[in-house]
């Protein structure tokens, strides 16, 4: 840079804003670096910013992070510089929760719907007036015994979601439908069955060898920021722990190329659906050429070697070939490095278990690192670490009455929304109440028309009520809208998965003070169980949600030793004070019946399904023809999936989302970049720009989620618009479009055993418009 | 500023949390990441490359400016002071990198400067606290055992249209030639004006 040396440059600085308090600063950084983050600045006064320590939930990996305000506004977000998982950095959505804390077109006070249902017309009320409301229908469905015709839907939040089901349980409702992260129940219920835990934590920064199934985790991952910073760490070389650390080599299967499967050492176009095949062809190979890890295999698996290997003899390469596109020769090859490079780890994603066979898929990519020998060791595929908190008693019991809408009932694992709108459609749920906490199905779901249908038929759904911060496609349906505090203005806990391996807790709390009449979800909970009274209301019997929280940690001791909330409440994250230790499963061995990595699954056995790791193919490829392709989902680096359309600072980025379509294909059809073509399924069809690329399978075509929204506010419906902040006036890209919402395409058709929706397995016909 | 590409994941951190720190409005930024993708099906790539103004040592910019509102401070930082600046736009045109722009309701322009106020302060700029790549290091090229000047020491860098003779102060490791030309092609060109 300049001429100057640190100090003089430090001085000027001085000089130029003049500010006493920053002799601190100086003191503290000495004279050769400048701080990384940790503090804030006003940019025209110059002063120190006041800063709280927080939780994002701007997405589900839960950065630790700073809200730096200046009269009483939120000015910035930024990483905390020590936290665990994040170290600092944050992410485009991340620092876009400026956006959203300040949104015009927030929900500020409780609204009853006062037209038809749907038709936009709302008075507003009091917080006494909606509780009330509220309380008196649910004291009615109480009253005549129809407690289970109160269904509560919730979402992302996974500390509400455990709010959420005492109070149904509280009720005397088994309804409480969670969203899992990311629609990855495929995911999870693999994982429980095999090792008995869910989310795996790949050890990337410290791997030689990253195999990238159906992953993009540069634009989507559970633990996004914090799992970027260690790939790119892993890719470089370096020295560590006194030996030479290769940078990783990173091969992505994936029929797209995503930002990830652009900048990986190798890429390959799979055909959807067919990652099972991949992986299990590469354990073949692996232990046909005597690389596998004999002893986990016959010393930590319910599965001897010897069996798979005769299990495994059908999954040559030449099949896998066949069915994913593969060449059969680098899948030979890439099993031979993978399992010679050590540690090597898979990272899989939405890509291989957004299917109808997405349980097979996962269980598959995990034998694939049982057998090379990754399991729960350094740089390899490891369990997650977690802090328990203790739900505080008295806890309610789950009622004896079995929700129509249990998923998965002979594993008995998950209470969930998939088929939602199939039990309420056929009948075989009566809704008396439902109320949904920051869900939106009407725009979340797949064959979303349907989903609107069930919503609008009073018949059906009697009385919505939404709990939510914005005006989503479900809370304009709602009867009521009870208007929620959004994560920057909340008291929670959160315990995510720790990618150090140290378990650790987040404190969610309030960066700035509340916008409007809005009351954080929990509060409207514990108000409305009061409000109903008896026995609904001797769980709740909080002054307010802290008080849970108080007793949730209590059970942490060395947390309470540290200080406990208080403790939080300074740092805003609490780190256990263990070190990482792999290979744990030694001692404690796998959560499972049989304490094993089950490569045999009893308990799948008796459901019905394939006991053992294995490939369902979904769909005869030759059977497409020539204008039929299988249409795939994905994610933009800047969006969740359905909550960030309205921040102004992602949606000028990313608003529109073209059909991607294979150039040479494209031009087979005649088409060209910005071309509209009409895309049918057997749900639904819409009209669509395309965009021709070279980054993507033949028979394949891509769109994302996000955008394309109806309702939810006028910056993710491209609209420019007066408010009181002048940019809302400079939003200039209406002509581009605000995009289209592709889940009327997509049926609602989810894998039989994980009850994930298969979000990547539709056909489509594509005809020039 | 040294930017490793090698690190880098594309992912506009960096062109959100500038709009964020210095209040950029719709429409223009200060900093932004050009995607370009490469190849033939199924042999494709894509490469990245975040741009921001260079503060060059040699600013052309500077010595444009009619009225003096563009000025280098003795640490090498570009700024525009905006009492100033009249809005002529001559420095607009002859940046050979097409990093100034009018703010549209400032109606003056603006650019990247580092950050300033922070580095001011004692603290980097904020797309370099954020970048969740790690790819962006900032500091004193001065001084050699500075992250930055260790990583020019160590790696071969480029900057941006070297012929310009403008000695560009953000330099990168491992860019790609093609992300480079201005003239190729931005992937993201359909969601966005640039």
């Amino acid at each position: 840079m300049g001429k100057l040396s640190r100090r003089q440059l430090l001085k000027t600085g001085l000089i130029g804003t003049g500010a006493l308090a920053f002799n601190q600063a100086l003191a503290s950084v000495g004279d050769r670096t400048l701080e990384l983050g940790g503090q804030q600045v006003s940019r025209t006064s110059g002063r120190i910013r006041s800063k709280v320590a927080s939780t994002c939930l701007n997405c589900y990996a839960r950065c630790g992070i700073f809200g730096y305000s200046s009269d009483g506004m939120l000015a910035k977000l930024s990483g905390i510089p020590g936290h665990p998982n994040n170290r600092g950095r944050m992410c485009a959505k991340g620092q876009a929760g400026v956006n959203l804390i300040y949104d015009p077109d927030r929900i500020l006070r409780p609204m009853r719907r006062v037209g038809a249902r749907g038709e936009g017309k709302w008075e507003p009320i009091s917080w006494r007036q909606a509780i009330d409301e509220v309380a008196v229908r649910m004291r009615d469905l109480a009253q005549s015994g129809r407690q289970s015709e109160f269904v509560l839907h919730s979402t992302r939040d996974v500390t509400a979601q455990g709010f959420a089901r005492r109070f149904c349980h509280a009720f005397g409702s088994p309804n409480a439908l969670v969203n899992t992260p990311l629609g990855g129940w495929n995911k999870a219920l693999a994982q429980l069955m095999t090792w008995g835990s869910q989310h795996e934590i790949n050890d990337v920064a410290n791997t030689e060898y990253m195999l990238l199934f159906g992953a993009n985790p540069f634009e989507a991952h559970i633990l996004r920021t914090s799992f970027v910073q260690r790939i790119t760490e892993g890719r470089l070389t370096k020295i560590a722990q006194e030996r030479v650390h290769h940078g990783a080599k990173m091969v992505t299967f994936d029929p797209r190329l995503s930002q990830t499967a652009g900048k990986s050492d190798e890429w390959f176009p799979i055909r959807p659906g067919t990652d099972a095949a991949v992986a299990l062809a590469m354990c073949n190979v692996i232990m046909r050429h005597g690389l596998h890890d004999r002893e986990f295999l016959d010393k930590w698996t319910n599965y001897s070697a010897e069996k798979l290997q005769a299990h495994l003899a059908r999954f040559t390469p030449e099949f896998a070939e066949a069915e994913s596109g593969v060449p059969a020769a680098d899948i030979e090859r890439i099993a031979l490095e993978f399992a010679s490079s050590k540690p090597s780890t898979t990272v899989s994603t939405g890509g291989v278990t957004k299917h109808r066979n997405g349980v097979y898929n996962e269980r598959a990519i995990m034998l694939l690192n049982a057998v090379a020998g990754n399991i729960d060791v350094r740089g390899g595929y490891c369990l997650p670490r977690t802090i328990k908190l203790a739900e505080p008693s008295p806890i309610p019991p789950p009622p004896s009455a079995k929700s129509p809408f249990a998923q998965s009932a002979a594993l008995g694992v998950f209470e969930g929304e998939a088929g939602m709108a199939e039990v309420i459609e056929s009948g075989k749920a009566r809704v008396g109440l439902y109320m949904c906490y920051r869900a939106n199905p009407c725009y979340e779901f797949p064959n979303t028309k349907r989903v609107q249908n069930i919503f609008s038929d009073e018949k059906l759904m009697p009385y919505i009520v939404a709990i939510d911060s914005y005006p989503t496609e479900t809370a304009m349906m709602a009867d009521l809208i009870l208007p929620d505090a959004m994560y920057l203005e909340t008291l929670e806990l959160e315990t995510p998965p720790a990618m150090d391996l140290v378990p650790f807790v987040s404190l969610r709390q309030p960066v700035v003070q509340a916008r409007g009449l809005v009351r954080p979800v929990e509060e409207i909970l514990i108000e409305i169980a009061k409000a109903i009274g008896g026995e609904t209301a001797r769980y709740f019997n909080f002054q307010s949600y802290s008080e849970y929280l108080d007793a949730e940690i209590a059970s942490v001791k060395p947390l309470i030793k540290a200080g406990g909330m208080s403790y939080l409440e300074d740092h805003g994250f609490w780190v256990a004070p263990t070190k990482p230790e792999y290979q744990r499963f030694k001692k404690t061995g796998f959560g499972t019946p049989s304490g094993k990595f089950e490569v045999y699954s009893e308990r799948l056995a008796a459901a019905g399904f394939d006991p053992l790791p294995t490939y369902s193919p979904l769909m005869d490829a030759s059977s497409l023809k020539d204008n039929e392709f299988t249409l795939i989902t994905h994610q933009w680096n800047v969006h969740t999936h359905s909550r960030t359309a309205d921040s102004m600072w992602l949606s000028e980025i990313v608003h529109d989302n073209p059909l991607l379509i294979n150039a040479d294909v494209g031009e087979r059809l005649g088409l060209k970049t910005g071309d509209e073509v009409r895309v049918t399924s057997k749900t639904g069809s819409l009209k669509v720009k395309v965009r021709l690329t070279e980054g993507i399978n033949p028979k394949a075509v891509a769109i994302s989620d996000s955008v394309g929204h109806w309702e939810y506010g006028r910056v993710a419906q491209a609209k420019s618009f007066e408010s009181n902040m002048p940019e809302t006036e400079h939003i200039w890209w209406r002509s581009e479009g605000k995009g289209v919402h592709p889940h009327s395409l997509i049926a609602d058709d989810p894998d039989p055993m994980g009850h994930g929706q298969s979000w990547m397995d539709t056909t489509v016909r594509i005809e020039r418009v | 500023m040294v930017i490793d590409l090698r690190k880098c994941v594309g992912c506009h951190s960096c062109s959100v949390a500038c709009k964020a720190e210095n209040d950029v409005p719709p429409s223009v930024f200060r900093s932004w990441v050009k995607i370009i993708e490469k190849g033939k099906y199924p042999n494709v790539s894509r490469s990245f490359l975040p741009s921001l103004c260079n503060n060059c040592e040699s600013p052309i910019c500077v010595r444009n400016c009619p009225v003096g509102a563009s000025f280098k401070r003795e640490d090498g930082i570009v700024l525009v002071n905006p009492h100033r600046c009249i809005g002529c736009k001559y420095c607009i045109a002859s940046c050979p990198y097409d990093v100034r722009f009018i703010n549209p309701i400032r109606k003056i322009v603006q650019k990247c400067y580092f950050c300033h106020h922070l580095v001011d302060a004692g603290m980097q700029p904020a797309c370099v606290e954020t970048c969740i790549g790690r790819a962006r290091v900032f500091g004193d090229l001065n001084d050699p055992n500075s992250d930055v000047a260790q990583l020019v020491a160590k790696h071969p860098v480029t900057v941006l249209k070297q012929e310009m003779a403008t000695q560009p102060q953000v330099y990168y490791i491992g860019a790609d030639l093609d992300a480079m030309d201005p003239m190729k092609g931005r992937l993201e060109a359909v969601n966005s004006d640039r």
